[in-house]
């Protein structure tokens, strides 16, 4: 026989297991448990305010390093130029401070290794200078 | 602000608003009204206080946080109950040591040091395994059909009515030894 759906409500509500159920003392919510909630609410707000301090900041960083940095058409030009005309101590600290500037700013593989080149042809014709002024001294 | 307290409670809509713009006060007008209750789902399914405890500080963490995504398209409290019980169920199965057997009813020996408020707070809940303690309660109690909780678990249907079934008679086999 089936039993109405409101009459098997009360007959569940009437279980013993039922009543033993919503009977279970309910646990009290200590003011100890809100402060942990508001410690990491403001813990995870402060953070998410630094992420956003840090992406402007690096943001606003990379513009400047892009304005600073050496157009590498520019860098090219300048190293062909090196290659032809003989170089000098300065031209050879000119290179290296170029060179470090690419690394520091993570300039393309191509324009790292235009100035290598460059600094070889300087320190050698450099070399070639100094045995040249050697002669001289000696003579 | 009301005293009432309870998933049912229906939430103020000018706390809400407060809260959705940050309020601290509002958050704590919300934790008022529905901690306690949260506390006691929470135990009901986890079974331990410490566990319930880190459960419902995740949960309102949470809820606050995304407060500002609540449309209203189900009360406060529903919305509220229902990210607790997920975060409650993601706790259980990532507690490897039940996953062994999904199937299990019967509770493992209580470990020495167990708290008797503890126990108390669970009643014959706290003779079930883990699992089969929330399928009882959630089904029981709180109303959940078999496929929502089947989809909490990932697993059938057929699964949940089997441990309720199993679950059930052992509590009224248990209750009826009680009084007799």
């Amino acid at each position: 026989m089936n039993i109405p759906v409101d009459q098997s409500e009360v007959l569940a509500q009437r279980d013993p297991l039922r009543i033993h159920l919503a009977g279970l003392p309910i646990p009290e919510a200590s003011t100890a448990l809100w402060s942990r909630i508001e410690r990491t609410r403001q813990r995870r707000r402060l953070r998410r305010q630094w992420a956003a301090t840090g992406a402007v900041a690096a943001v606003a960083m990379i513009a400047v390093l892009k304005l600073s940095m050496p157009d590498p058409a520019q860098v090219t030009q300048a190293t062909a130029a090196m290659a032809t005309a003989p170089a000098s101590e300065p031209d050879l600290r000119a290179i290296d401070h170029q060179l470090q500037s690419a690394y520091d700013h993570a300039a393309d593989p191509e324009q790292i290794q235009a100035l290598w080149l460059a600094r070889e042809h300087a320190t050698s014709t450099t070399a070639t200078r100094s045995i040249e002024d050697d002669r001289i001294i000696r003579l | 602000m009301h005293n009432e307290t309870g998933f049912s409670t229906e939430l103020d809509a000018a706390i809400l608003a407060r809260a959705q713009r940050n309020d601290r006060a509002a958050f704590a007008a919300i934790y008022d009204c529905y901690a306690q209750a949260g506390l006691a789902l929470a135990l009901r399914i986890l079974g331990r206080h410490a566990a319930a405890e880190d459960a419902v500080h995740d949960c309102f963490v949470r809820a606050f946080e995304k407060i500002h995504h609540y449309r209203g398209d189900a009360p406060f409290g529903i919305w509220l109950k229902r990210m607790l019980v997920n975060q409650c169920i993601d706790r259980l199965r990532a507690e490897t040591r039940w996953s062994a057997d999904a199937d299990a009813i019967d509770a493992l020996p209580a470990p020495s040091g167990h708290q008797t408020d503890q126990i108390e707070a669970l009643g014959l809940l706290a003779r079930l395994a883990p699992r089969a303690r929330s399928v009882v309660w959630l089904h029981e109690m709180e109303g959940y059909a078999h496929g929502e909780i089947a989809r909490l678990y990932g697993q059938t249907e057929s699964w949940s009515k089997s441990i309720l079934a199993r679950s059930l008679e052992r509590l009224r086999r248990e209750i009826q030894q009680e009084s007799a």
